[in-house]
């Protein structure tokens, strides 16, 4: 491939770029400002800079997966699926970390395989869908779910209720988009609920998942466990006002009341300290990635590259709308980051390739 | 959707139907964001303040700030009681919620059973939001441990609380009192003060009815508070007011020497056979001023056992016949019969009432059969004493005189006796500092028929016996030894009561006089002469009565009265009021033994070591045996 500067300009989106360099800013910034109170080891930029550092790990890649043909990544797509299962079967070898078994650890990092096998997934079912050319018949869904059980089972031992949604969510986003049955897909919404309630009532999910799960019905019913959790994050959104408290102030946040502050919950913390107007711009900026994201997928020049635009869109709304639904209470508390702004590696590397593989699609129709 | 604008350039290569399901999908976003902004909205603006307010109750505390106690402090300005710090490991009782190992975490490190932290933390008399102590006087170790591992013992803290000490030990425990917490009932009763559930309060004797002066203000500092309870910062404070100090007139050379008599006499009494003496008190005035130089009481009791909150065995063992009962002050709430010691205001009123001069004269036969012979009575002297008038009377404390003139108040039927009693304070209260003075008791008509009423409803009506049994000081007459002693600040000073003083200033936190006591004259009688012709009764007890052995030898010039009082079912009380220097006397010192046998051979020998050792004479007290009363 010839690298042409002006070619390359020209075929950026740049909308999409600094849409992402804003987020990514705007995350570090409160990444900095939940923890530098409380910061480990003395060091207030601590989270900051392991943040940042793999903002830098991730730049190659995104421009690594802007140059590649997308099409011959799905060749490849079978081993980096067999690689990740394998990964994510390692994690059982590792350490238990509140209580459930997620991460790798490589020297001072810890690794989420189950981040990075969303878009491994997300690449395989566009391609299988887009080769259905719009006509997704119940045998193709079969097959595509069937693709996706091994990674979601071994998720949900983990377990990881959060991530293995997320997958299914990324599935029926594809399905949806590749233009299977509207009646297909409720038909089979309607069997994930039965299987759901079916593993409530046969016990198959753990308690503490349940009580998670269903604990922001009655956040009251139990103001210590789960519920204390929910109720501090209320507390940090609603008193920070029109205004907010400023990034160095915010007693909900720096006192420790706001659990996990830097990651599952930092959406509380940027309502406690900006406000109702930064919280109006954070969900604006992601309001235009998302916009931005389904214009690539609507204008791209195949079906496959609106598949893994539009699944990606659909990965990230959904992971916002229950990541900061869970910090309001109105949906359930599942361990889903915020993307761009929560703390973690895997997560930010995660979607940033997915950054990439936009920029590819967008860059895709001027060939 | 204008952003959506460019969706209508679709191009070839995406099928039209994944172009509706896109806009679909941004549709339903776009349904998101309203319901994410909505919600934004409702908890930041509608219920912002509501939050805000809830965000501050999380986080800012209001804690009490414990005043110092005030101290107290001997005449001559040597401390009696003061503070001192105790580092105490205090628990949250949420704390257990967070986390349920932590009181196993603690049970280790503080070296307490589970079981004793457990009860420490129930404690239903705390306030709920307050963190109790789980163990005081933390030693450096435990101290350094805690430090160490807070992160590991969330909800415990380390405190620094003020209790008090006492450098003198038990020394003047009945005097001083002691403090604990506030219980229930004295929480119900002082709603109106500033006490909440916790708090230290005076619980007997001076720390008690000097609490207002004692306690000082609490202070109050609003602190920030983390999650896990920590103080991180704190927003304002308002300093605590110490309390104020308390000047007593007690010397602590004269209530050690006092204290240590009393444990002599007891000793006395067990080698004169009267093995069951177990108890006594004395008391020591100063008859130009009431000042009380000393209070002792036996058996004692170590006040510095309050300070960490008494368990409760330690509690019934303190209240138990066994321990004989240590926490009771002898010297002011016990009521004894005064036996003998009685006879000087019993011939103090018999002369103001006519119905004898000082040179009348009874005679004793050792008999006395004013009631007819069937209902003989005896002098403690057998032999009896011959003629005797009110001098010898006192001299020898002959019981025949005293018959007589008993017979002789009875006949008036004016109740004059028990009228010159009162004169002399007994049946009150002297209205010495100590909430718990017993007021002993002046038997009367009126009184006899109350009290028998029910407990022997046949024996209701005043006999003319009861008025002779009083002149000899028995008969159901008591009173306190501080009233014993009270009373003969008139023989000691020429006629005057002074209200006893136990306190003579108070001063502020910065020890400066704020309030001084004088001294009250709370009765004066004004006919020196019958005073005189007492008094010089008294100084004849000792050159030639019936203390004269227990004073021989003794340099400095004694006058006083011996007692020996019955009480049934038990061994006679052994009795003394003495007062020196006879010419113009300083102290007037009241002893009692119970069970100690005769006065003159148990209870005098310590008014002899008192005044020995005040004099700094060194003076030899023999045992003597002398069965006189």
């Amino acid at each position: 491939m010839k690298i042409n500067l002006l070619n390359i300009t020209k075929k950026l989106d740049l909308t999409l770029v600094g849409l992402v360099l804003l987020l990514v800013a705007f995350g570090e910034v409160m990444i900095y400002s939940a923890t530098y109170f409380n910061a480990p080891e003395g060091d207030s930029y601590y989270y900051l800079k392991r943040q940042l550092l793999w903002f830098l790990i991730g730049l190659p890649a995104v421009v690594a997966i802007f140059f590649i043909d997308l099409k011959k990544w799905t060749n490849y797509a079978i081993f980096f699926y067999a690689g990740n299962c394998i990964l994510l079967v390692m994690v059982f070898f590792f350490e238990s970390t509140l209580g459930a078994q997620r991460w790798i650890q490589v020297g001072p990092f810890s690794i989420q395989p189950s981040e990075f096998i969303k878009l491994i997934i997300l690449i395989t079912l566009s391609s299988y869908f887009a080769a259905r050319k719009g006509e997704i018949g119940g045998r193709d869904i079969l097959v595509g779910l069937l693709y996706l059980l091994i990674p979601l089972g071994l998720i949900m031992l983990q377990p990881d209720l959060g991530t293995s949604l997320v997958l299914l969510a990324i599935f029926f986003g594809a399905i949806f988009i590749g233009g299977a049955d509207i009646k297909n897909i409720a038909i089979l919404l309607l069997a994930g609920m039965v299987l759901f309630f079916g593993a409530y009532e046969f016990n198959v999910l753990k308690d503490y998942q349940i009580e998670r799960l269903t604990v922001f019905l009655d956040p009251e019913s139990d103001t210590r466990g789960a519920g204390y959790n929910l109720i501090q994050s209320k507390i940090a959104i609603g008193s920070g006002g029109l205004f907010g408290k400023g990034l160095d102030a915010g007693s909900q946040s720096d006192l420790g009341f706001v659990p996990i502050s830097y990651a599952d919950f930092i959406f509380a913390v940027i309502g406690e300290k900006t406000g109702f107007f930064g919280l109006l711009l954070l969900l604006g900026m992601f309001f235009f990635l998302l916009i931005r994201t389904f214009q690539i997928s609507s204008q791209a020049r195949d079906l496959f590259g609106s598949l893994v635009a539009g699944s990606i869109a659909v990965m990230w709304v959904f992971q916002l709308f229950v990541n900061v639904g869970m910090t309001m209470g109105i949906m359930p508390i599942t361990g889903i980051p915020l993307p761009f702004i929560s703390y973690g590696g895997s997560s930010l590397l995660t979607n940033m390739v997915a950054v990439g593989f936009l920029l590819n699609v967008s860059a895709d129709r001027y060939r | 959707m204008d952003d959506l604008g460019k969706l209508s350039q679709s191009t070839d290569n995406v099928a039209d139907n994944t172009f509706v399901r896109l806009r679909m999908l941004s549709y339903f976003v776009f349904l998101l964001f309203l319901i994410l902004i909505s919600r934004v909205w409702y908890l930041q603006v509608i219920k912002g303040d509501e939050f805000r307010d809830m965000a501050k109750n999380n986080s800012i505390r209001n804690l009490q700030v414990e005043a110092p106690r005030g101290f107290i402090y001997d005449r001559s300005g040597q401390i009696l009681v003061k503070n001192r710090p105790s580092p105490t490991a205090t628990m949250r009782p949420e704390a257990l919620k967070d986390d349920p190992m932590i009181v196993d975490k603690l049970s280790k490190v503080l070296v307490m059973s589970t079981a004793d932290i457990m009860v420490r933390l129930n404690n239903k008399k705390y306030d709920p939001l307050k963190p109790r102590p789980i163990k005081e006087d933390l030693t450096l170790s435990e101290i350094a441990y805690l430090n160490e591992h807070q992160g590991e013992l969330k909800g415990v803290n380390l405190e620094v609380r003020s209790v008090r000490e006492y450098p003198f030990k038990d020394m003047a425990a009945h005097v001083l009192g002691y403090v604990g917490e506030v219980s229930d009932s004295e929480l119900k009763k002082m709603s109106e003060e500033s006490y909440t559930a916790g708090d230290t309060i005076g619980k007997t004797n001076l720390e008690r009815s000097y609490e207002p002066y004692l306690k000082g203000l609490k202070g109050s500092q609003i602190v920030e508070v983390n999650a896990a309870g920590k103080q991180i910062r704190r927003l304002s404070r308002n300093d605590a007011i110490p309390g104020n100090s308390v000047v007593l007139t007690i010397d602590t050379k004269i209530q050690k020497a006092a204290e240590q008599a009393l444990v002599n006499s007891i000793g006395r009494a067990h080698r004169q056979k009267f093995p069951r003496a177990n108890a006594g008190a004395i008391v020591v005035m100063d008859p130009n001023n009431g000042d009380v130089l000393a209070l002792a009481s036996y058996p004692k009791y170590d006040p510095s056992t309050f300070i960490n909150g008494i368990t409760n065995d330690e509690w019934k063992t303190l209240n138990s016949k066994e321990s004989g009962y240590p926490l009771i002050d002898r010297a002011v709430d016990a009521s004894y019969p005064p036996g003998s010691t009685l006879k000087p205001i019993v011939a103090y009123g018999a002369l103001k009432e006519g119905i004898v001069t000082a040179t009348t004269s009874f005679y004793c036969a050792g008999r006395w059969i004013g009631f007819g012979k069937k209902w003989g009575k005896y002098c403690w002297r057998r032999s009896g004493h011959g003629a005797t008038n009110l001098g010898k009377a006192i001299a020898e404390s002959c019981d025949i005189y005293f018959y007589n003139v008993g017979y002789k108040f009875q006949q008036q039927k004016k109740e004059k006796l028990q009228y010159w009693s009162r004169q002399f304070g007994y049946g009150e209260k002297t209205g010495i500092d100590l909430v718990s003075e017993s007021r002993g008791r002046v038997p009367d008509a009126a009184w006899k028929r109350e009290f028998n009423k029910k407990r022997d409803p046949k024996n209701v009506s005043w006999l003319p016996g009861d008025t002779v049994n009083i002149s000899i000081g028995q008969g159901d007459f008591l009173a306190t030894p501080l009233q014993i002693a009270y009373s003969y600040q008139a023989f000691a000073n020429g006629g005057k009561l002074y209200e006893p003083r136990l306190v003579s200033k108070i001063l502020d936190p910065k020890l400066m006089t704020m309030k001084t006591i004088p001294p009250v004259v709370s009765r004066e009688f004004d006919d020196k002469s019958y005073i005189n012709q007492v008094r010089s009764g008294l100084r004849r007890v000792v050159t030639e009565g019936t203390a004269k052995g227990a004073f021989a030898g003794f340099n400095v010039p004694v006058a006083g009265k011996t007692g020996t009082a019955q009480v049934f079912g038990k061994d006679d009380y052994a009795l003394f009021v003495g007062m020196a220097p006879y010419d113009d006397p300083k102290y007037v010192i009241a002893v009692i033994v119970e069970q100690g046998g005769h006065g003159a051979s148990v209870a005098a020998p310590a008014v002899r070591e008192i005044l020995g050792s005040i004099y700094g004479l060194k003076d030899k007290v023999r045992d003597v045996s002398d069965s006189s009363r």
